[in-house]
């Protein structure tokens, strides 16, 4: 079996052409998704999102306090410019959304962009508690005031009225800047200390995408034995047709965990992604995934009959399984069927366990799930593998 | 050495095999001739323990090889009809990975593929890949592959198909040695020159039956035809004498059948002299395989 592994190894690294390509397309592909997924900062802060804001009237003492509050946020960007300027850039694409400053007691306007549905709607979750807490307090005081006029038959120049409005106003204003009356908390959990979750997603994903198709071609190699008369001699040898599989199934593996490391250094020496820290749960992941990702390699090889077949069927299934895995884009973006059906793919858990070491705070067991989880898949395509290329490769007539 | 006793094989409906059975004595030539499809290489696929026969038995050196299969490859050498080599390796990394099974040790291995690649001509060309060769060469390093171990029994599938002239008296200089070092050698082929020349015994084998075996003159026996010696005479004869060996006349020719054209020859042209018949041409048609071939199975080999 060592000497099959071995001449398996050499050849690999013999093709220099191959050798070159296996890696440089992963390299190219991760620089590229980590360009897309803005993996390049430090961390994963979105950037400023782009509001305009145009106010009539800045003398009154709310409006101005609105625009105070607004320029203090760090989510947004505020370009100030009259309104049909503002209305320019929503048409060209450049702003997502204006916020229009009506004076005195008259609603403010958001204008929109169509087709930046998802910023737009940020930008307003992002504004509203500003507008609530100056617009909305004052429009409350308002309704109030015409209450206590209407239920309680009060006179707005009786002393009681003017003693009950001023106790109202004091508590509403002292109810909306008392934090400790907050009715949603916040904690942050997960804290990633300086990774950028982009990063991570862009080289996991991409890594076992590519690593699914350079071992198919791998096992590929199987059927190119076949067809040029290698297979059958290999067969003649002493040692038996277990020996041939598992050979070039580790042979795989170890190809696998070689492009791993490199893909992972190249990671880490271009985008300083963290390695030596989780160096342990690296190298077992690696393995479990470089394990599956030959096992669905020979799985597909053993359902064709030609080297062809293998190329466009394992192209297909790989590019289905890379977006649905969440490969080339995160599962959380995607309706909840394809969701459901991402679990069924070797990118899912491999993406998922890259996640939990560098990601998420939990514990060895939960990471351990991930990667039994992975063995099983694993085991599962290589006995069903087993099983068909003796009788599909295996086969002399 | 190889005993094949009435082997029955039938893939999907089509019976393959018809009962072969046929014996090699250790350190002997056999060659296996036979159109396509009569069930040459099934035959060899079976002796190698790739397949399985319906019925029947194959031992070698008295052991059953389906009872100890991985045992008895170690005694085997196999050389396929297609060049079963990795291109993309140089001639010594496939002659290391070829040989490299079969228990021997780095200096047996490296002794062994020297020797072999002195054989074949291919000394110069170790360290070359061999895509980089020519088919001849692929051919000739494609048997080497074979013998690194030096098996006890080697099988040859066509090992000389489609090669140069150059390559192939390589590759027959090397099989003479072979039979020189009391290989057995169980050897396919269409070239007849190739049978008549190395073997100890043919066997022809027609729609999975040998329908006939034994060494060339013991075929030539069985098939009935003799050689043939056509004299050419100045003038034609008035009166045709009787003489022992059967001939006819046609015009000016005299045809005489006889079973050695070698032995009777001298004895014709005595028969001619004696007779006052002038001789003016000779010409001798020797019985060869091809002959006998088409009389036992009506049918031409694929190449001559």
């Amino acid at each position: 079996m060592i000497s099959v592994i071995k001449k398996d190894l050499i050849m690999f690294f013999n093709d220099k052409k191959a050798l070159a390509l296996s890696l440089l397309l992963p390299i190219a592909l991760i620089t590229l998704f980590v360009f897309a997924f803005g993996g390049l900062n430090k961390r994963s802060d979105m950037p400023p999102l782009k509001m305009g804001l145009y106010a009539n009237d800045t003398t009154e003492e709310t409006v101005k306090n609105m625009i105070t509050q607004l320029y203090q946020l760090n989510t947004l960007e505020i370009i100030r410019a009259d309104s049909a300027t503002l209305i320019q850039k929503i048409k060209k694409g450049n702003i997502a959304g204006v916020l229009i400053l009506a004076n005195r007691d008259n609603a403010h306007l958001f204008i929109e962009d169509a087709l930046q549905k998802n910023e737009s709607s940020i930008i307003k979750s992002i504004i509203s508690p500003i507008i609530f807490k100056s617009s909305g307090a004052k429009k409350m005081r308002s309704e109030i005031n015409k209450a206590l006029e209407k239920e309680f038959g009060l006179d707005v120049n009786d002393s009681s009225f003017i003693s009950i409005q001023g106790k109202i106003e004091k508590n509403l204003e002292a109810g909306l800047n008392n934090t400790n009356h907050t009715i949603l908390q916040t904690q942050v959990i997960n804290t990633t200390e300086g990774i950028n979750t982009q990063l991570v997603h862009a080289v996991a994903g991409t890594v076992i995408m590519c690593l699914l198709f350079s071992l198919t071609g791998m096992a590929a190699s199987l059927l190119e034995e076949k067809e040029k008369g290698t297979l059958r001699r290999l067969m003649l040898r002493p040692g038996g047709i277990n020996n041939i599989f598992f050979a070039k199934y580790f042979a795989s593996v170890i190809i696998g965990c070689f492009q791993l490391i490199v893909l992972f250094l190249f990671a880490n020496l271009t985008f300083s992604l963290p390695l030596y820290n989780h160096l342990l749960q690296l190298s077992i992941t690696g393995i479990a995934i470089a394990l599956c990702c030959a096992s669905f390699a020979l799985f597909i090889a053993s359902f064709c009959y030609t080297r062809k077949q293998v190329e466009s069927v394992s192209t297909l299934i790989v590019l289905i399984m890379s977006a649905l895995g969440g490969s080339m884009m995160p599962t959380f973006i995607m309706p909840e069927l394809m969701q459901k059906m991402s679990v069924f793919t070797v990118n899912y858990w491999g993406v998922q366990s890259f996640y939990d070491i560098y990601l998420r705070e939990h514990s060895w067991s939960l990471y351990l799930q991930k990667i039994v989880v992975l063995l099983t898949i694993a085991t599962i395509l290589l006995i069903i593998s087993r099983y068909w290329v003796r009788k599909n490769i295996f086969k002399i007539i | 050495m190889l005993a094949v006793n009435n082997i029955y094989k039938s893939i999907g409906e089509k019976s393959v095999l018809n009962g072969i059975s046929l014996n090699i004595e250790k350190g002997k030539f056999y060659s296996l001739l036979g159109p396509n499809g009569a069930g040459k290489t099934t035959t060899i696929n079976i002796v190698t323990s790739l397949l399985r026969p319906d019925k029947g038995e194959v031992h070698i050196n008295g052991i059953n090889i389906f009872d100890k299969n991985q045992d008895i490859k170690y005694h085997i050498g196999v050389v396929p009809q297609e060049i079963a080599l990795y291109d993309d390796l140089t001639a010594w990394q496939n002659l290391m990975f070829w040989g490299s099974s079969y228990k021997l040790s780095q200096a047996e291995l490296n002794k062994n593929a020297q020797y072999y690649l002195h054989i074949f001509g291919l000394e110069d060309r170790k360290n070359n890949k061999v895509k980089t060769f020519s088919g001849g060469m692929k051919r000739r390093l494609n048997i080497a592959c074979g013998l690194l171990h030096r098996p006890k029994l080697v099988l040859m599938d066509e090992p000389t198909v489609g090669i140069d002239p150059q390559s192939r008296n390589n590759i027959y200089d090397a099989l003479e040695k072979l039979k020189n070092q009391e290989i057995t050698i169980l050897y396919t082929t269409h070239y007849m020159q190739e049978a008549e020349r190395f073997s100890d015994c043919i066997g022809i084998i027609d729609e999975g039956k040998i329908i006939a075996q034994g060494s060339l003159d013991e075929l030539r026996k069985a098939s009935g035809i003799n050689d043939e010696i056509t004299i050419v005479i100045k003038n034609k004869p008035h009166h045709i004498p009787h003489y022992n060996i059967a001939y006819y006349t046609e015009g000016n020719s005299l045809h005489f059948n006889t079973e050695s054209a070698k032995n009777d020859l001298p004895k014709i042209i005595s028969f001619c002299l004696e007779n006052n018949l002038e001789i003016e041409q000779i010409e001798i048609k020797k019985v060869n395989l091809e002959n006998i071939f088409l009389k036992l199975t009506g049918k031409k080999l694929r190449d001559k």
